[in-house]
């Protein structure tokens, strides 16, 4: 039947079919990609200093000389205060949205997120260990790992707990996702109980730099923090843009996906591992910063649907670009004093996420 | 072509299959049939690899086994008997999800409009910018078929011939489209691949049918050609209902109708 039917000339110039959101994908990607830069531009020109980026952007591109005791404390203002923060908001903005498609595409479900399966749980755990009892039980380690300590100690609390998770929830060598989640809830719950004993026992200047490491921030950033966790972002975002096939066949379902040519264990697998480095190195440097991982994935859906082709890179774009504005404006609302960006992130993406699901209930609960 | 011997199955503990041998043949529909729980659904999955077995299967002349998914993608497409998606596709879209293993067998330049030829085939040509979940169940089964005709366009890929292995693909569908699904199914094998389907109308089976396996308990009771399986006997111990079969004089097909056991009281009518 096919070879007959097929002779026929093959497809003229491309045209868009009926169903085909591939180029509102594609399209989406350009518009994001600009939305990003402009973002970045606002992030490296506004702040409570009121430094000024554009003389020593001119001077970095040999345009201009730079001139006066002011022109030079803007140079190290923007080159060592905005600059890494710019571009620890991009990478841990990209990492917090791409970590919650993929572990939506893994799990099937349009609400999983690194928070809800404890990964992120067990990067906190890592993290307040490292802050409460970093200078006494865990004095070696702290002394070993040195300024690295909270970065690595979170990425190890996030591997630990996606190793447990993953442990309990495969038999002969097939892992249910429905066990999964509910192994993820017992776990975060666990990891929350020992925070909390931790937290009892923090001291005064501890339960401060808990309370701001909680609520999330990107306050102290600086080249240390963006050498420490930049390239496991980096790397991990890398990764899951070849993870896009798998997850779009996923969405039928593990036994259909394997029919379709996917090696499922392997493949998710690694998605796990992806998901545990971004959500580990951003946690550490940043603590909970919630909704981007739910809002970002979710909103773009609506509008270039489900094809992971597309959701991958403009969830990275569109979550990089919401978290530099949310600090954009945790920096600047409150100046010279700071808002921790969790909030900003969670005044803005609460509601419109509410919005948008009483928006859609009439219509399919995606 | 593909070769089962001696699989057996268990699952939870429990045997499933005990000692099934089966063969599907290029060119050929081979239909499963069976009671509920017989182990034709267990039977197909082991055939494409869901589930551990003991005994040989081979696909292509190979063993299952040592397939990778992606080879085994290329060889056999699978209709599962239902499928829910987790977000929301257009119609459009979950076909092509068909070519996520490549496009072998697909000319060059044609693969963009392979969906919409695809949903040609099932009768839903005007569906493809819809959702899938505002789909009734059974169009979802036909875009579902459409998604699998895609994964293996050409019946026959350099020589060696593909394989559908439908899973009741007919079973919400209303006649026009059983019978419209199951030429799809014909047409397939008529142009060199080969068709396992599992269904659960005998009459289906007898029409469609090159060779028909029944099943009963985990073995297999039966398989033949339609005419040699489908005798009064048979299937009242197969089905374990009274059931009756005659023929229709041309072309000698074997139809299957039902008896009321409460008619039992009152003689029997000879079917002719």
């Amino acid at each position: 039947m096919t070879q007959a039917s097929l002779s026929h000339a093959a497809d003229p110039a491309p045209t868009r079919m009926a169903g085909d959101r591939s180029g509102i994908g594609q399209t989406a990607v350009v518009v994001l990609s600009g939305l990003l830069l402009a973002v970045m531009v606002l992030s490296m020109t506004t702040g409570a200093s009121g430094a000024s980026a554009w003389p020593v952007i001119a001077h970095a591109l040999g345009l201009a000389p730079l001139e006066g005791a002011d022109a030079l404390r803007d140079q190290v203002v923007i080159l060592n205060i905005r600059l890494p923060r710019m571009i620890l908001g991009t990478l841990i903005g990209a990492a917090l949205a791409v970590s919650g498609l993929v572990m939506q595409g893994l799990f099937r479900n349009p609400l999983a997120d690194p928070g809800l399966v404890g990964v992120s749980s067990g990067a906190g755990l890592g993290a307040v260990g490292i802050i409460v009892v970093g200078t006494t039980v865990l004095a070696p380690v702290t002394a070993f790992l040195g300024i690295y300590a909270l970065q690595i100690a979170s990425f190890a609390g996030g591997l630990v707990t996606t190793f447990i998770l993953y442990r309990v929830a495969t038999r002969s060598g097939q892992t249910a996702i429905a066990t999964m989640l509910l192994a993820g809830i017992a776990i975060g719950a666990l990891c929350g109980a020992v925070t909390g004993v931790l937290v009892y026992m923090a001291d005064d200047n501890q339960l401060r730099d808990l309370t701001f490491w909680g609520l999330g921030s990107l306050s102290g950033a600086n080249w240390t923090k963006v050498l420490a966790s930049g390239p496991i972002i980096l790397a991990a975002l890398v990764g899951s843009s070849f993870l896009s096939r798998g997850l779009n066949a996923m969405t039928l379902g593990e036994a259909t996906a394997a029919h379709l040519g996917i090696s499922v264990q392997p493949f998710k697998r690694w998605a796990i591992v992806l998901v545990a480095g971004a959500t580990g190195a951003s946690v550490a440097v940043s603590g909970g910063i919630g909704f981007v991982g739910i809002v970002v994935p979710h909103v773009l859906r609506l509008v270039i649907g489900p094809d992971h082709r597309y959701l991958i890179p403009a969830s990275a774009l569109l979550g990089a670009a919401f978290l530099l504005a949310a600090d954009a404006v945790s920096r600047t609302i409150v100046a010279p004093a700071e808002l921790p960006i969790g909030i900003v992130t969670a005044f803005v993406g609460g509601p419109f996420f509410l919005w948008i699901l009483l928006r859609r209930r009439g219509g399919l609960a995606w | 072509m593909i070769e089962a011997n001696g699989i057996c199955v268990s699952i939870g503990g429990r045997a499933i299959l005990e000692g099934v041998d089966f063969i599907a043949r290029p060119g050929e529909t081979a239909v499963i049939v069976g009671p509920n729980g017989s182990g034709k659904t267990t039977l197909l999955k082991t055939l494409c690899g869901d589930y551990a077995y003991s005994g040989i299967i081979r696909l292509g002349g190979r063993d299952l086994k040592a397939l990778t998914p992606p080879q085994a993608a290329s060889l056999r497409a699978v209709l599962p008997q239902s499928t829910t998606l987790s977000f929301p596709f257009t119609v459009r879209e979950v076909v092509a999800l068909g070519l996520t293993a490549g496009r072998p067998g697909v000319p060059p330049g044609h693969y963009r409009r392979l969906p919409e030829e695809a949903l040609m085939r099932v009768d839903l040509a005007d569906f493809a910018g819809r959702f899938y979940g505002e789909l009734s169940g059974g169009e979802q089964q036909r875009v579902q078929l459409a998604r699998v005709l895609c994964q293996v366009w050409a019946p026959v890929l350099e020589g060696t011939p593909r394989f559908l292995f439908l899973d009741e693909p007919v079973s919400s569908l209303d006649v026009k489209h059983q019978l419209l699904i199951m030429d799809v199914a014909r047409r397939f094998a008529q142009a060199g691949g080969g068709v396992i389907a599992i269904l659960h109308d005998l009459n289906l089976a007898a029409m469609y049918a090159d060779s028909l396996y029944a099943l009963k308990n985990g073995r297999v009771a039966a398989h033949g050609r339609p005419a040699q399986v489908l005798t009064d006997a048979l299937v009242e111990t197969v089905f374990d209902c009274p059931l009756r079969v005659g023929v229709v004089p041309a072309p000698d097909i074997p139809y299957v109708l039902p008896q009321s056991r409460a008619a039992d009281e009152t003689p029997k009518t000879k079917v002719a």
